[in-house]
């Protein structure tokens, strides 16, 4: 409740994903978002344990009633109004999009548009970058609404154009560059879009669109306030039809309805990815139930009320599961990350030196092992190991997650759980930078960068040296430090006129957070950095790191990154995507403009701290594997230049009630939210 | 200064002459209060709260840093993995460790939390209770002094304001607005619970002040706060020691719901806190030795304010 | 018996109208001055400044807050109660819904613990001092002083976790295979019903049993008890018919309070037991910045606290003979 705040939101700030920390999904840079990565990789297969995955059944009895549980309210099901994530588990039943993404391999694959091309016109549009010509081809042939009207082209055409129209705030980032949509002239397609710069994952972002119907929503003058339930809706090409629909406790989506309908799911490149099953929906209809709280979720799925649940199940009964008859853990992994971010408009959090410092102070075992007891993978770069394509680890003979040059900001410790003070400090005063270059950092080897990318700084910004202890912070402190730090030879409470802050939130959703955060400061304090800690609601915290951009250092989190990683470099790390105060600042303007940006880290808006070339080159580069290569440069530099310290990266395990049901896919990202959609189209009858 | 000295020993004199009645009737009141067994027995537990909360180290078998299986700081040894699956621990007597109460999740005893606590609840209680009346007795002499006026109206309709406001969703917005410390629930506790107080202190007011000793102070000419503090105050305390004592437990139980949707200080160790963990780590129906104490420590001091509440109401009310 | 003049009447309805409004604009100012906004969680990355001043003006952030209040108090006078941000739903179609559930609980759990609360209450206070009394009177105190949730958790875990009697969540069976008729539906309630008014009771009915008992103690020494008595009455005709009676006045009066204690107590039990009614909604809309839910939701419960107010004032003046605020106004 509280929470559930907003509970989970899938393209939005999140908090709590059920096992984890915090985290926050966002707009523009959520699922659906990208090209195809290298299409022949390998499965990935990153999160030990056995894979439960089953291959294409023969033996599929049809039918049944999929029970489904949520801790959490949908937030309507006006697909273009709302963004809760436990909307879009039915919405996304509902709506169908021209292209979709296979959860193994992350390809894009033809959907309710059957092929489609691109090519660079000779007109510019922004910043003098090319216009792109895309054309498609729709699939009318067979494909029918789930109302029962029939669907042509001219709904698809008329879709984008109400989108454009209306500008939905979720979908704004996919569609603010196309320039126009409309029915094609040529003969071999059927109709166009123009783009206003070349865009490399458009086919996973401007094709992946809901496509709505025009006989609904034809008149509809504000989408936010139209509730499709309430006029026979919420009418789509999807597998599903909503039979009953009450928010607050039981809600049905029904597929015999709709039963030899649908044949999207019979297309042929199913057949190809490892783990999908062709021809569903099997079931006869999935009932979700609604509860308040996670404890009642978990009772009435040991209980056998339901077959399974939303996201994952808290890391205090995966044992219980494993113990149970008749239940098992569908494995997964992250779509996003758990890190605390450094504001790097403040001294000396501006020095990459002091920033590395903090990653190196950070007991990543404490908090995977003791914390999240195991179901957590030590954090390192800001993809999640699942998009292998864009880790940086790819290309070289490294391990993934284990390799030296991922461990270069590990914990280091003097003995086991105390952080090696000496050490630290002496990387301090001696002013070293971690920036790509082969060297021995605090008593670790470092071999050098993966992907041959340097960081952005050099050398040390500032003189660290240690002197008495003066700041009351770390007077009062339990930790007893003998010294403290000089920044140029000031303390950091002379500079900043107090000690700096880290935000965190009630334990509600988070007492692990809670109890980390009160770890890490400590480990701070006891090199001699006066920092204490401040409590405020999740609301509270987004709105002074994102709107104001006014602290030192915050714990969150990222669910439903790309898998493409360009939109998510861009949206998170890009400077278009911070909030300049130094500018605004010279013309007399408001300093901090108070909106909400993705990046309060200010990281791109200095010389010293930016990853801007790289990230824009990767955006518009539209060939795959020259895109990824520089992607995971772009990452690489992030990881060096610590604008975030990625601490950690779920591990998922998703309970199903496997008795009495089949068809299950594992190890892919989300199993039981980024793709449930998928899930639900297989599991069928044992 | 010899004059001074002279008035001081007379004023002593008189003092005890003044006082000497007042010792005699606390005294009798005293008498009357230990025919109370359950007030004696909230006395008794009070007490046992306060010590826990001057000297929690003496009475707790660990210090609440104390880790299962590593013992107490500074730790410089991690758990293993089977350790970890272990926690939370029920109780143990000295194999593989002492935990009489068993640990939470994390590792930590949980009597010694629970008698680490006290002072958080007898804090926000005591505090929060003082608060309310120090808030709502004035307000009930002046209004009920002044009755009838428009001073006792625009207090009235005050409370009447006040008492339309939900008290526990309007405290999630007191606390919301001033941030989750200690300090801001007891505010938020005392700002919405004075009401009760001032309402009774207002109708005994009302009748003292038509009592005759009253009238003769007036005809006296004794100035109003005079009147008030010296003839009607004396005799609306012991009523507001009540309130005093049933707000506090209030307040106590106030401060846990407020843990328990997630407006809890968890800078502080707090029995409300304890139950929020319990709830956010899963284990409410899974670990009861962590469950049921920081319940019971709870309810016991809630009801040690009461059993105090209500037999000190018996000895202030002259009936029976 | 004191005539009610209309007078009297209609100065005590201004005032209460009155009441409310102050009450309204309290909240407004309070909710506002909570850090933070709704507008957080309906602005995302990629957005033009353009379209997020679109959702400011749709939403009305963009007027003076002089203004937003102004167009708020009048909405508010001609039942408008605004759409929910968070929920995407006119506030008032959530009011509707949820209110009934809401009160369904509330009630039952009224009347328990006003049947429960008195009846103890009578019976301590007319042996007041005697063995039994002391001990009931103690356990009660010790009932009054548990946590709510806390004691709903330990039912939970025996009734539901343990001996699978009752269910802990829901109001209705949510998927029902059985035929939907008045029966059926009204057994379906109680059934889910059962966990929550116990839990709530359980603790509920002592705040009526703490009035009664010092009252029904006073009339023991009033005349016509004794005369009632001499009579020859049995002692219980005398505790029941002739005590009682004028011993219940101020624990109707006390229901007024003991309500803004229920509503307290069901906002957290409506969250322990899933129960899909206001007290679930007003603590994620305050937490959420959902302002028109959350100021909803305050405002029906003032409405409903400010007319109980009203209403035990009217019939306790119209009952007690001993006051007279009706005359000389």
């Amino acid at each position: 409740m509280l929470d559930n705040q907003s509970g989970s939101s899938r393209r939005r700030f999140l908090q709590g994903t059920g096992v984890a920390a915090v985290s926050a999904g966002l707009a523009g840079c959520s699922g659906n978002g990208g090209q195809s990565t290298e299409t022949t990789s390998a499965a990935p297969t990153t999160t030990a344990d056995q894979t439960p995955t089953e291959r294409q059944n023969t033996d599929i009895t049809e039918g049944g009633i999929f029970n489904f549980g949520m801790g959490t309210a949908p937030k309507g099901i006006n697909v273009l109004a709302t963004s809760s994530a436990y909307s879009g588990v039915i919405t996304d039943q509902i709506y169908e999009a021209g292209t979709t993404i296979d959860p193994v391999n992350f390809g894009v694959h033809p959907n309710v548009f059957t092929d489609w091309d691109f090519t660079e016109l000779d007109e510019t549009g922004d910043n003098d970058q090319p216009n792109v010509r895309i054309q498609f081809n729709v699939r009318t042939d067979g494909l029918t609404w789930n109302d029962g009207t029939e669907f042509t082209v001219d709904d698809v055409v008329w879709s984008y154009n109400y989108l454009l129209e209306q500008m939905p705030g979720g979908f704004t980032a996919s569609l603010s560059p196309i320039k126009s949509v409309s029915t094609s002239d040529s003969a071999d397609w059927d109709a166009k879009m123009i783009l206003n710069k070349p865009i490399g994952t458009y086919d996973s972002t401007q094709l992946a669109l809901p496509i709505l119907p025009k006989h609904k929503w034809e008149g509809v003058s504000d989408f936010k306030t139209y509730e499709p339930y309430k006029n026979g809706g919420p009418v789509g090409l999807g597998p599903g039809v909503v039979t009953r629909y009450e928010p607050d406790t039981a809600i049905e989506i029904s597929y015999a309805d709709r039963s030899g309908e649908y044949n999207l799911s019979e297309l042929s490149w199913r057949e190809e990815i490892p783990g999908l099953i062709t021809g569903g929906p099997f079931v006869d209809a999935i009932r979700i139930r609604v509860y308040s709280s996670t404890s009642a979720l978990t009772q009435a799925f040991f209980e056998g009320q339901i077959d399974s649940m939303y996201s994952g199940i808290r890391t205090s009964r995966i044992q219980d599961v494993k113990d149970a008859q008749g239940k098992m853990l569908i494995d997964g992994f992250d779509t996003g990350y758990g890190h605390y971010s450094f504001n790097l408009r403040k001294t000396p959090l501006d020095d990459a030196t002091f920033r590395q410092i903090l990653g190196f102070a950070f007991d990543d075992i404490y908090w995977t092992e003791r914390l999240q007891r195991g179901y957590a993978q030590e954090g390192d770069f800001v993809m999640p190991p699942g998009y292998k394509a864009v880790r940086p680890e790819t290309g070289s003979d490294q391990q993934l997650l284990s390799g030296p040059s991922t461990q270069a900001f590990h914990f280091r410790q003097s003995s086991p759980g105390v952080p090696d003070v000496a050490g630290i400090r002496k990387f301090l005063t001696e002013g070293k930078v971690i920036n790509g270059s082969q060297g021995t950092f605090v008593g670790q080897e470092y071999p050098g960068s993966l992907t041959g990318v340097e960081g952005s700084q050099g050398e040390t910004k500032h003189q660290y040296t240690f002197g008495s202890v003066q700041s009351t912070v770390l007077k009062e402190s339990d930790q007893n430090p003998d010294k403290e730090i000089r920044v140029n030879g000031k303390t950091i409470t002379e500079i900043n006129g107090g000690p700096m802050t880290m935000y965190v939130y009630p334990a509600k959703d988070s007492p692990q957070t809670a109890k980390m955060v009160e770890n890490y400061i400590g480990a701070l304090q006891s090199i001699g950095i006066p920092i204490n800690r401040q409590v405020m609601s999740f609301n509270t915290m987004l709105t002074k790191v994102y709107a104001e951009e006014d602290f030192d250092i915050f714990p969150m989190g990222w669910v439903n990154l790309s898998p493409f990683a360009t939109n998510t470099l861009y949206s998170l790390f890009h400077s278009d995507n911070a909030d300049d105060h130094s500018v605004a600042e010279s013309e007399g303007a408001k300093k901090n403009t108070g909106t909400l940006l993705n990046n309060p880290m200010g990281y791109g808006l200095f010389d010293d701290a930016s990853a801007d070339e790289l990230i824009s080159e990767a955006q518009t580069t539209m060939d795959t594997q020259q895109r990824n290569q520089v992607a995971r440069r772009a990452v690489e530099r992030i990881y060096l230049d610590f604008p975030t310290m990625v601490t950690s990266y779920d591990v998922t395990k998703w309970p199903v009630n496997s008795a009495d049901w089949k068809g299950f896919i594992g190890n892919i990202p989300g199993p039981g939210s980024t793709y449930l959609g998928t899930q639900f189209l297989q599991v069928n009858q044992k | 200064m010899a004059t001074e000295q002279s008035d001081s020993g007379q004023d002593g004199r008189s003092i005890r002459r003044r006082w000497e009645p007042r010792i005699e009737r606390l005294r009798r009141g005293w008498d009357r209060y230990t025919e109370h067994k359950i007030g004696v027995v909230g006395l008794i537990i009070l007490i046992i709260y306060a010590l826990w909360s001057i000297a929690p180290g003496v009475f707790a078998p660990h210090s609440p840093d104390w880790v299962a299986y590593l013992g107490e700081p500074p730790i410089k040894s991690r758990l293993t993995g089977e350790q970890i699956r272990s926690l939370p621990h029920p109780p143990a007597f000295g194999d593989p460790f002492f935990a009489p109460f068993g640990t939470n999740s994390l590792g930590n005893g949980v009597l010694t939390l629970v008698i680490y606590s006290a002072q958080n609840a007898m804090y926000i209680g005591l505090a929060a209770g003082m608060l309310s009346s120090l808030v709502g007795v004035p307000l009930g002499l002046i209004s009920g002094f002044y009755g009838d006026t428009w001073i006792d109206e625009a207090i009235q309709r005050f409370v009447d304001i006040m008492y339309g406001l939900p008290f526990l969703p309007f405290l999630i917005v007191l606390v919301a607005i001033r941030g989750i410390t200690t300090t801001n629930i007891i505010i938020g506790i005392a700002v919405t619970s004075w009401l009760n107080n001032c309402i009774t202190v207002r109708g005994e007011t009302l009748s003292l002040k038509e009592r005759s000793y009253v009238e003769s102070a007036k005809v006296a000419g004794a100035s109003d706060t005079r009147i008030i503090f010296r003839h009607i105050m004396p005799n609306v305390l012991p009523i507001s020691f009540v309130f005093l004592a049933q707000d506090a437990a209030g307040a106590v139980i106030a401060q846990a719901s407020l843990a328990y949707l997630g407006l809890a200080d968890f800078t502080a160790n707090s029995w409300g806190l304890m139950l929020e963990n319990i709830k956010s780590t899963g284990y409410v129906f899974k670990a009861w030795w962590w469950l049921i104490p920081p319940g019971i420590a709870l309810m016991l001091m809630a009801a040690s304010f009461y059993f105090i509440g209500f037999s000190m109401e018996d000895v202030t009310n002259p009936q029976r | 018996m004191t005539r009610i003049s209309g007078k009297y009447l209609a100065k005590r309805i201004v005032v209460s109208y009155l009441t409310l409004l102050v009450i309204m604009s309290l909240l407004f100012v309070l909710l506002r001055s909570m850090p933070g906004s709704f507008i957080t969680s309906m602005i995302s990355s990629g957005m033009t400044a353009e379209q997020i001043e679109r959702i400011r003006e749709t939403w009305g952030l963009n007027e003076p807050l002089w203004k937003q209040y102004v167009q708020f108090m009048i909405n508010y006078q001609t039942g408008n109660f605004g759409r929910s941000p968070t929920y995407n739903a006119q506030v008032w179609d959530l009011i509707v819904r949820r209110m009934p559930r809401t009160l369904v609980l509330f009630g039952s759990t009224f009347i328990i613990g006003f049947i429960i609360g008195p009846l103890v209450g009578m019976y301590l206070g007319w042996w007041r001092g005697s063995t039994k009394d002391k001990s009931i009177f103690s356990t009660s105190l010790l009932l009054y002083s548990m946590p709510s949730f806390w004691i709903s958790w330990l039912f939970i875990w025996v009734i539901n976790y343990e001996l699978d009697w009752l269910p802990s969540a829901y109001m209705f069976t949510q998927f029902p295979e059985f035929e939907w008729t008045a029966f059926t539906v009204m057994r379906d309630v109680l059934y889910h019903i059962a966990l929550p008014v116990m839990s709530l009771t359980f603790i509920g009915w002592v705040g009526s049993m703490l009035i009664m008992r010092p009252t029904m103690n006073q009339v023991t020494d009033e005349g016509y008890v004794f005369l009632a008595r001499a009579k020859g009455l049995s002692e219980r005709t005398v505790m029941v018919k002739h005590a009682a009676r004028n011993a219940l006045i101020p624990v109707a009066t006390g229901a007024v309070v003991s309500l803004a204690f229920l509503i307290d107590g069901s906002v957290i039990i409506e969250n322990v037991f899933n129960w899909p009614g206001m007290g679930q909604i007003i603590v994620s809309a305050v937490l959420n910045r959902d302002f028109p839910v959350a100021q909803a939701v305050f405002f029906m419960l003032a409405l409903l606290i400010v007319v109980m107010r009203l209403l035990t004032d009217v019939v306790y003046t119209y009952l007690d003979p001993r006051i007279k605020f009706g005359e000389g106004e």
